[in-house]
């Protein structure tokens, strides 16, 4: 019957049926929201006999399974509920005692002593064997925490609050260490030989200020129960559910609807971009914060030739115009860096003078070690006479960094530096920029972690012997590392990263193309009192004590 | 008599797509730029990583990264042999589970999405491709054509903003969530299943539209038509059913995208289904997920495919000429 409806269809039945269309999707969705009264209206306490009060907060930072061990973003929100670290970060950047406090006389050998009468989510009690045990099995359990703990040699406790711990040698940066541990019940894990393949429902029991309460990653949700027992006392809130969202665009749809209270991205927040639209929203307010990481710059391959030559890398800092990086890709929200490469969010900032574009400059010094336009065409050419294109490397699963890219391609191009933009997603980047290390020049941002990891001041960044994105194998900048890995004179440090400061900006092994600020919105109508965390903005553990649902 | 040949034919020709597809999934993603152990021992642990050689090669014995090459294949042989997809790098989980969890996801959203764009494509192709001058047909033709050319995740965001901003009618995204009720699950399904319908729609429409075209010029048309059959009789049997064999073939396809997922609308609306997973284990370079995912649905196709040349082959007496 349908067929022969089909032909005989004129005009007003095309019409007809394009307008049946459009009301049967109209009428499948209102049907299937239960009409005004759909599921996301009913607020959730309207099921409950006693007020439970629910934060939902979205987030992009998916994760895929509820091991902490596995899972990157299972790791970090642990930490911001279910797991107490055995340090924290205050807002200079520096490592503080939260659960254990420390001394040492040589570096060497340190004892960790509880200072919390905390008890894990079981029952049982917080003790210094689950301190010792935590050290020695994810040092040998967990890849991510092999380079915290690469020179323990041992952990033991020595009484029920304090931990010994022998290190093979003098190691200042130990403490970072002690920051990035979420500390674990010795009871559970002892008998877990792969801790990453644990599936044990007691997988996530904690000593932190929420007790885990389930996943669905269908979904999309994770849920988090106020743990009453808390050493600092019960949470503001009842119930965190944590929102998965795999567009950053429906997120903050989720966002302007109410059906999240603020959104959560680890290290970065929300792309600037998508903060002018959100301006005119009524109940939307931001916490915005200086980035303790170098939200990007361009990073040279210091021992690829032209890019080891440090006149060379001078004269692209004067090609960037920086202002425009502040304009279109932090939308005003950052400011224009210094030669200095450390921003002046950290306590051990030093100032130096400000990157400015000057294209004259960029001529001469150009012209002064040879790369001049040899055949007319345009473009600058090596000082031999082939042709010379620079490489940048720029993460394509970033929209931002490819964005950035291309501007730096304009600016570069407009002083005759022909550019080829080599977008590559994370796993690609990384392998290019830590394994192969075949790039001319990569952008990407920094995190507030990777700044304080190894020697600190981003170190882990530059120095080849590390992760070393700018290959520095300078031998006044290693001199420098080295001796901050072993001191512990706090003049001493500082002094150390002027020196780094120094170099920095006299070396220039990168160049810094804008300082940023971190930006979380959230909504103003739905929550209060939110506190930001240096390491897990909004979602540190302060922010549990201080908040109040609306 | 020319039966069983064209079917041995036909069987062999599969066998040695399956295997050729095996080893293909295999490969590609090997043969990709990056390294899992980026996100086995995280971002700013590889790079250190990279530099201690007993770190190193402890994490790719325990993932079987240490082995050539072809021991790998070897090893992923027998294991597909005895029905065994192996672990994912990034879920730490068995894969069987993963895929069932994730196809259940897809199939809820992907299958009546076919379903119902096969239906309404059909229809409206074939109302489209029949006297397809007349000034409003060519108008719904632009129609569909242009709404195929939009991005669906552009359609996806569109919608959202109508029907779950605006107006509050359905969820911003999201599957429904275990122990959905049947009233949730229609919430959570409608912009999805919709979106994908409408785009799947004008994509079917312009097919069947381009079929009739080709048809109706035939001379046997025009002596069915002369004889003054019946629209249904007419449309079924002089209209329709020529353009069977390449419309089964454009089904097959269909299935195929409805196994593998809608990774735009997937992500747009925050549907873990296979697509997003797919696309998850491309990012982490989760070698044994991929291969196993690509495999499933390349698998898929191929047995779609090879009902839609049984069905050709009983409707289209050219192809037993052939």
């Amino acid at each position: 019957m349908l067929l022969g409806v089909v032909l005989e269809m004129n005009r007003n039945t095309i019409i007809g049926l394009a307008g049946v269309a459009i009301l049967a999707v109209l009428a499948v969705a209102f049907a299937a929201s239960g009409g005004f009264f759909s599921q996301s209206s009913i607020p959730p306490q309207a099921n409950n006999t006693a007020v439970k009060k629910t934060l939902s907060i979205g987030t992009t930072n998916i994760v895929k399974t509820d091991n902490f061990v596995k899972d990157y973003y299972m790791g970090i929100f642990s930490a911001c509920f279910i797991l107490d670290p055995l340090a924290a970060v205050d807002e200079g950047g520096n490592i503080i005692p939260y659960l254990v406090n420390w001394s040492t006389s040589d570096s060497k050998i340190w004892d960790l002593t509880l200072i919390r009468n905390a008890t894990w989510h079981d029952g049982k009690p917080v003790t210094a064997e689950d301190v010792a045990f935590t050290i020695t099995y994810l040092k040998e359990k967990d890849p991510n925490y092999a380079t915290h703990f690469q020179f323990v040699v041992s952990a033991q406790a020595v009484d029920n609050k304090t931990a010994r711990v022998v290190l093979s040698k003098e190691w200042t940066s130990f403490t970072i260490g002690l920051a990035a541990t979420r500390l674990i019940p010795k009871h559970i894990w002892q008998n877990v030989s792969d801790p990453s393949t644990y599936a044990g429902s007691d997988r996530n029991i904690g000593c932190g200020p929420f007790i885990y309460g389930s996943f669905d990653p269908a979904s999309g949700a994770m849920t988090f129960n106020a743990n009453k027992n808390y050493w600092r006392g019960a949470p503001s809130v009842d119930q965190v559910v944590l929102k998965f969202y795999t567009s950053i665009d429906a997120m903050i749809i989720a966002l302007k609807k109410g059906d999240v209270a603020a959104t959560y991205a680890y290290a970065s927040g929300i792309d600037p971009v998508y903060v002018p639209p959100l301006l005119g929203e009524k109940g939307i307010s931001f916490i915005i914060k200086p980035n303790f990481g170098v939200d990007n710059s361009l990073w040279f391959n210091c021992m690829r030739y032209p890019y080891n030559i440090t006149e060379f890398r001078h004269a692209v800092s004067y090609a960037l115009d920086y202002g425009d990086y502040v304009s279109y890709i932090a939308s005003g929200y950052g400011k224009v860096p210094t030669k200095g490469w450390i921003p002046d969010s950290w306590g051990y900032y030093v100032e130096k003078p400000m990157l400015v574009k000057n294209a004259s400059k960029v001529a001469s010094m150009l012209d002064s070690i040879g790369f001049v336009d040899f055949d007319s065409d345009g473009w600058r050419d090596y000082p031999n006479g082939t042709a010379f294109s620079m490489g940048v490397l720029a993460r394509s699963d970033i929209a931002l960094s490819m964005r950035l890219a291309s501007l730096v391609k304009r600016d570069l191009e407009a002083i005759g530096i022909r550019v080829q933009i080599i977008p590559a997603d994370v796993s690609t980047f990384q392998t290019i920029t830590q394994r192969t290390k075949d790039f001319d020049s990569a952008i990407s941002r920094t995190t507030f972690w990777g700044m304080i990891m190894y020697a600190g001041a981003g170190t882990l960044y530059f120095d080849n012997r590390n992760m070393g994105w700018a290959n520095v194998d300078d031998p006044e900048y290693h001199t420098a590392v080295d001796e901050l890995l072993r001191t512990a004179n706090q003049t001493r440090v500082r002094e150390l990263y002027a020196t780094l400061q120094g170099l920095y900006a006299d070396k220039m092994y990168a160049v810094p193309l804008y300082w940023g600020n971190i930006i979380q919105p959230y909504r103003s109508d739905m929550v209060d009192g939110i506190k930001y965390d240096t390491m897990y903005g909004i979602l540190g553990k302060d922010t549990w004590f201080s908040i109040s649902v609306k | 008599m020319e039966t069983p040949i064209f079917l041995i034919k036909k069987i062999s020709r599969y066998a040695f797509l399956v295997f050729a597809i095996i080893s293909v999934n295999f490969l590609l993603p090997r043969l990709m730029p990056g390294d899992p152990l980026v996100f086995l021992f995280g971002e700013e642990v590889y790079g250190a990583a990279m530099r201690d050689p007993a770190l190193l090669n402890s994490l790719t014995a325990k993932y079987g990264l240490d082995l050539p090459v072809s021991e790998q294949f070897f090893v992923y042989l027998q294991h597909l042999a005895r029905g065994d997809l192996g672990y994912s790098f990034s879920y730490g989980r068995p894969i069987s589970e993963i895929v069932i969890e994730r196809m259940q996801l897809t199939l809820m959203m992907t299958v009546p999405s076919t379903i119902f764009s096969l239906v309404i494509g059909t229809a409206l192709g074939l109302s489209l491709g029949w006297e397809p001058g007349k000034l409003v047909k060519r108008a719904v033709s632009a129609g569909a054509l242009l709404v195929h050319s939009v991005p669906t995740y552009w359609l996806g965001m569109l919608s959202i903003t109508i029907f779950s901003l605006w107006l509050g009618l359905t969820p911003v995204g999201g599957a429904p969530p275990g122990g959905a009720t049947l009233q949730e699950y229609l919430s959570h399904l409608a912009l999805p299943m919709s979106v994908l319908t409408l785009f799947n729609s004008a994509y079917v429409a312009i097919m069947v539209r381009g079929l009739t075209i080709e048809v109706s010029d035939e001379p046997f048309v025009i002596a069915a038509l002369s004889k003054g059959l019946k629209p249904i009789r007419f449309i079924s049997r002089h209209l329709l059913r020529p353009s069977l064999p390449p419309l089964l073939s454009l089904i097959a396809i269909e299935m195929g995208f409805a196994f593998s997922g809608a990774l735009l609308v997937e992500i747009v609306f925050s549907w873990p289904g296979m697509g997003y997973t797919m696309w998850q284990a491309v990012t982490e370079r989760d070698y044994p997920l991929l291969q196993a995912a690509f495999t499933m649905v390349a698998l898929i196709v191929i047995g779609a495919n090879a009902i839609a040349d049984a069905l050709s082959y009983i409707v289209d007496p050219r192809m037993r000429q052939a």
